[in-house]
């Protein structure tokens, strides 16, 4: 090979991924004056007015709107796609998309390499844990401990909800206004802070919503224990999407982590587009992508942290981080990317980065494989372990009347009341999330619908037109978020046998769900049939052997998808032995190495991982000022 | 006269102008949005790169466009403040297309489709006054001398009555930041004690001002407001931002107004637009029912937006939140009746006519 270019500066941080994490760790590190450079495989988009329309006109051509159809799928660098997920039969894994797939289920998520990373494609949904998520082991039993508790990550949740601009009321967002029988007698107290409150309000309720909350009130038998029972309830959602800012209740402003802030300034859409986006208009294409940025991405974060001080952040797109190289006492001394001049030619340049810090932010697969392919973090075992993901299942009906669906985000409420509770001994908690999109996600509405109504009822003209008005108005859809446990054996591996055109390892998934997730399920799946009753929906939800992931549980049987929420590969912990890095996402076997993202999490729980991924960059930012500080002064 | 009726002559004045300034900056909304909606979406004409070449001419009048939305708001809220009452739904006081601004004394507005004429004529309506002089005597031409004009009676106003009695006006109805959806800029919300009143009514009418055509800026394109986002980069005033596209190039800020612009390529493709009828107007449907029918669709969705803002400014301003929808209607209707040609064999098409509509006629 010949030999490495090395870049000309050296930089106080070097990062790879410019996603979620990255963003607000190059927005607090060059904030506190030092320089950053951040390492990007994705294609050189995103900074300029073009990019993001190409974006708008691929989604438009494409026909099958997946999350990740509006974005650049380079042969030389795939994402993973859902439309690449198959049964894995027998032991010959399947290889169809970028994972290889060794079962015996399919991991049915995916994520987006390209600047702003998965959040180009998020839909939003800004949920932060339950005390109990942190304490799985020592309440229930179950998974592990995190080494910190729902209230040290307090102010960080705060931190990162004005960050991202959350919309939602914190009176409406404690465990008890959400209507969850908590497992903890006190974990109502100090869920929030008295000063604060999130820095915009609620996005208002779709109609959707007000059907479903006819049901409130309902007792759901839940678990053995009769206290377990719940009273459903409809409550809204936080959400990462721009609605009215909130007037702060006195001058002084809202506190925030230690500062205080005045009323928030809602943050449009990026570049020249400045002018849009600065209200959720209800566009109704949150996923794959919002036209006017209404919507949080992680562009905006990268766009703040360029202009606090332009020289001390640089970005270089195009460079696929390949390898960190150590030194003999551990450290890392750099880390070799190839720099790829035309997108989707595997031609490229081998050159070294350098920094006194290093972060690994790309997700929880691709540090994983960067890792491993680097033979770095080994002495846990844990690295690329349990793998975690919300095993996400749909139940669809139509309603007894029109409920205008197809309006507004992709989901507004939900039925939290499964969150936590005493029944977690048993079976996994989880959330139902109500859809705005009526089968959109689990029938390909409503473009089925107008070829089923064309090629088997024959109707056109008027009367194709008037019946697929009746039946798409009353479709209903709620999707399932069920926890998952971490596991030895749900990991990420490499293989030499498997690489991509530039010659990177292809991530090799080994993936199942538990008894404990699959009665998690199976509880879901009976809920929702007792919610359809008593609103008189009629259930068209239709679960085949044929789907790709079709599992039984209890002599039933179920389809689940992947909900792209990818967590638990390199887990924070209290010792090197049983985690890849501490309680501060700091590398145990590398001092200036730090792994962030949702791969830090230990435990899923029933949130949607982006927010709290979010809170922990906040708070390995301030652990690595204070290496760089430290380093500094050596 | 009593000094009590000649407050209210002068009350009267007052709130006729601000009504005309009312309607002033509604008017210009049809045109502007008529040339926006004229320009061919993705998929709509034939091209190897089937992309929106016109991207960026849509986001150059769509932002003058959301402007003056907000100048209509800014222009409430200083009538509100001084106790008028804004009419948003009265037909007799509603633009008729074509028009002349200001009463007959501005420059014509037409409605027509995206084309260097109509952006010409845009640049005109967003012309600065070289002169005030007159324009303080009430003799005006421009947007900008009409305002000035608001201004100085304002100000006159003051001074002989004092604050405490001009600014009458329930606090309760001011639109506010909370309300309005922000784009183009903040709200100036007219509250407070009457000296803080009258301040904030003049920073609404400089606002309007410096926006609309650059106007005492020193020269400059830049309109002194900021536009959104971290880069803290100073916007354009409108009669630049259509000179802009004229000259297929953005301006810098710092550019002189007698200069053309320094700034990057901006793209435009005339030829990417519905060849939609020249001020179209209800009598050319009269032999096409099918046209007639979405045309009086589209009026319902403009005189339902019109009455929404007529409550919004005068006993629910939360009304304003649910006309989201309601632009979107107007904007796929618009471009429905801009995609149907017209049975005269012109190859012309059909395109909106902004006619207010009775509740009785709505259909």
């Amino acid at each position: 090979m010949s030999a490495i270019a090395d870049d000309e500066r050296t930089y106080d941080v070097v990062i790879v991924g410019a996603g979620f994490a990255g963003g607000i760790l190059a927005k607090e590190l060059v904030s506190a004056g030092h320089s950053v450079l951040i390492l990007e495989a994705g294609e050189d988009h995103g900074k300029t007015w073009e990019t993001y329309r190409s974006y708008l006109d691929q989604y438009y051509l494409s026909l099958a709107k997946t999350p990740n159809s509006p974005y650049p799928n380079l042969p030389t660098l795939p994402s993973p796609s859902v439309l690449d997920i198959t049964a894995v039969r027998g032991t010959e894994p399947d290889t169809n998309g970028y994972f290889v797939q060794r079962g015996p289920l399919p991991f049915g998520s995916n994520y987006l390499m390209a600047f702003g990373g998965t959040s180009l494609h998020w839909l939003g949904t800004s949920l932060r844990m339950m005390p109990a998520d942190f304490e799985m082991q020592s309440r229930f039993g179950k998974g592990v401990d995190w080494p910190f508790g729902y209230q040290d990550l307090r102010a960080d949740y705060e931190r990162a909800e004005w960050e991202i601009g959350v919309s939602a009321d914190a009176d409406e967002q404690t465990p008890k206004a959400l209507g969850i029988r908590t497992s903890g007698r006190h974990d109502n107290v100090g869920y929030f802070d008295k000063e604060y409150d999130y820095p915009m309000h609620s996005i208002p309720s779709s109609y959707v919503d007000g059907f479903f909350a006819k049901a409130d009130g309902m007792p759901i038998e839940i678990g053995e224990d009769a206290t377990s029972t719940v009273h459903l309830k409809v409550s809204r959602t936080p959400q990462g999407r721009n609605s009215t800012p909130r007037t702060p209740k006195t001058a002084k402003g809202i506190q925030v982590g230690e500062k205080r802030r005045q009323q928030f300034r809602p943050r449009g859409a990026t570049g020249p587009f400045a002018y849009m986006g600065q209200r959720c208009e209800g566009n109704s294409s949150c996923i794959p992508i919002c036209p006017i940025q209404a919507k949080y991405n992680a562009m905006k974060t990268l766009e703040d942290a360029k202009h606090k001080a332009k020289h001390q952040m640089e970005t270089i797109t195009q460079a696929i981080a390949s390898k960190v190289e150590l030194t003999e006492s551990g450290r890392v001394s750099g880390i070799v990317y190839k720099k790829y001049p035309f997108p989707g030619v595997p031609q490229h340049e081998l050159r070294r980065a350098r920094g006194k810090q290093y972060v690994l932010a790309g997700g929880a697969v691709e540090n994983v494989t960067l890792a491993l392919a680097s033979g770095i973090c080994t002495s846990s075992d844990e690295l690329g372990r349990n793998l975690m993901d919300h095993p996400y299942m749909m139940t669809w009906g139509a309603a007894p009347e029109p409920v205008g669906p197809f309006r507004g985000p992709g989901s507004t409420s939900s039925y939290a009341n499964f969150r936590d509770g005493n029944f977690r001994n048993k079976n996994a908690a989880f959330r139902l999330e109500i859809g705005n999109w009526g089968w959109n996600f689990a029938a390909g509405s409503p473009n089925s619908d107008v070829a089923r109504l064309v090629e088997q009822d024959n109707l056109y003209g008027t009367a194709l037109r008037d019946k697929l008005y009746h039946d798409v108005q009353r479709q209903v859809r709620i999707g399932t978020m069920v926890e998952q446990l971490p596991r030895a054996t749900n990991r990420v591996t490499i293989d030499p046998a498997y690489r991509t055109p530039m010659g990177e390892y292809r991530p090799v998934i080994s993936y199942d769900l538990d008894d404990y997730s699959r009665a998690g399920l199976a509880a879901a799946n009976d809920t929702c049939a007792q919610i359809f009753q008593r609103l008189g929906i009629k259930n068209h939800t239709s679960y085949s052997p044929s789907d790709a992931g079709y599992l039984t549980y209890d002599g039933k049987g179920y389809t689940f998808f992947g909900a792209g929420h990818l967590v638990g590969t390199h887990r924070i912990g209290t010792d090197r032995h049983n985690s890849v890095t501490n309680d501060e996402m700091r590398a145990w076997d590398h001092d200036n190495l730090w792994l962030v993202g949702a791969g830090s999490m230990p435990t899923i729980a029933t949130s949607n991982p982006t927010l709290t991924m979010s809170a922990m960059a906040f708070r390995a930012a301030r652990a690595i000022q204070k290496a760089v500080r430290k380093g500094g002064a050596k | 006269m009593s000094s009590k009726k000649k407050l209210d002559a002068a009350r009267k004045n007052l709130s006729k102008h601000l009504q005309d300034a009312l309607m002033l900056e509604l008017s210009t909304i049809p045109p502007y949005a008529t040339a926006c909606y004229s320009i061919l979406e993705q998929g709509q004409y034939d091209r190897s790169e089937p992309t929106i070449v016109n991207a960026e001419p849509i986001e150059v009048i769509r932002q003058v466009m959301v402007e003056e939305m907000l100048h209509m708001v800014l222009a409430a809220n200083v009538m509100n403040a001084i106790g008028g009452t804004p009419q948003l739904n009265n037909p007799n006081l509603l633009p008729k297309y074509p028009t002349e601004l200001l009463n007959g004394a501005g420059p014509e507005v037409r409605l027509r489709k995206f084309s260097p004429k109509q952006v010409k004529s845009f640049r005109k309506i967003e012309t600065a006054p070289k002169d005030l002089r007159g324009a303080l005597r009430g003799e005006y031409s421009t947007i900008g001398g009409f305002y000035a004009y608001v201004r100085k009676l304002l100000e006159d106003a003051c001074k002989e009555f004092g604050d405490k009695e001009i600014f009458i006006g329930d606090p309760a109805r001011q639109i506010s930041n909370d309300d309005y959806f922000g784009a183009g800029g903040e709200v100036v919300e007219i509250t407070g004690t009457p000296a803080q009143r009258r301040k904030a009514a003049f920073e609404a009418i400089q606002k309007i001002m410096e926006e609309g055509e650059g106007a005492d800026l020193g020269g400059k394109a830049g309109d002194g407001d900021t536009i959104p986002g971290p880069a803290e980069h100073e916007d354009i005033a409108h009669y630049f931002k259509f000179n802009e596209i004229l000259h297929s190039r953005y301006y810098r800020p710092d550019d002189l107004v007698t200069d053309p612009p320094t700034g990057d390529d901006l793209i435009v493709d005339w030829s990417a637009v519905s060849p939609m009828k020249d001020d179209p107007s209800e009598e050319n449907y009269e032999s096409a029912p099918e046209i007639a029918a979405i045309s009086t669709e589209f009026n319902a969705a403009w005189s339902g937006l019109l009455d929404g803002l007529h409550i919004a400014f005068n006993e629910d301003k939360s009304a304003l939140r649910d006309l989201v929808p309601t632009m979107y209607s107007i904007k796929s209707l618009a471009q429905k009746l801009m995609r149907i040609p017209l049975p005269d064999g012109s190859g012309e098409t059909a395109g909106p006519t902004w006619t207010y509509l009775a509740p009785k006629k709505r259909g």
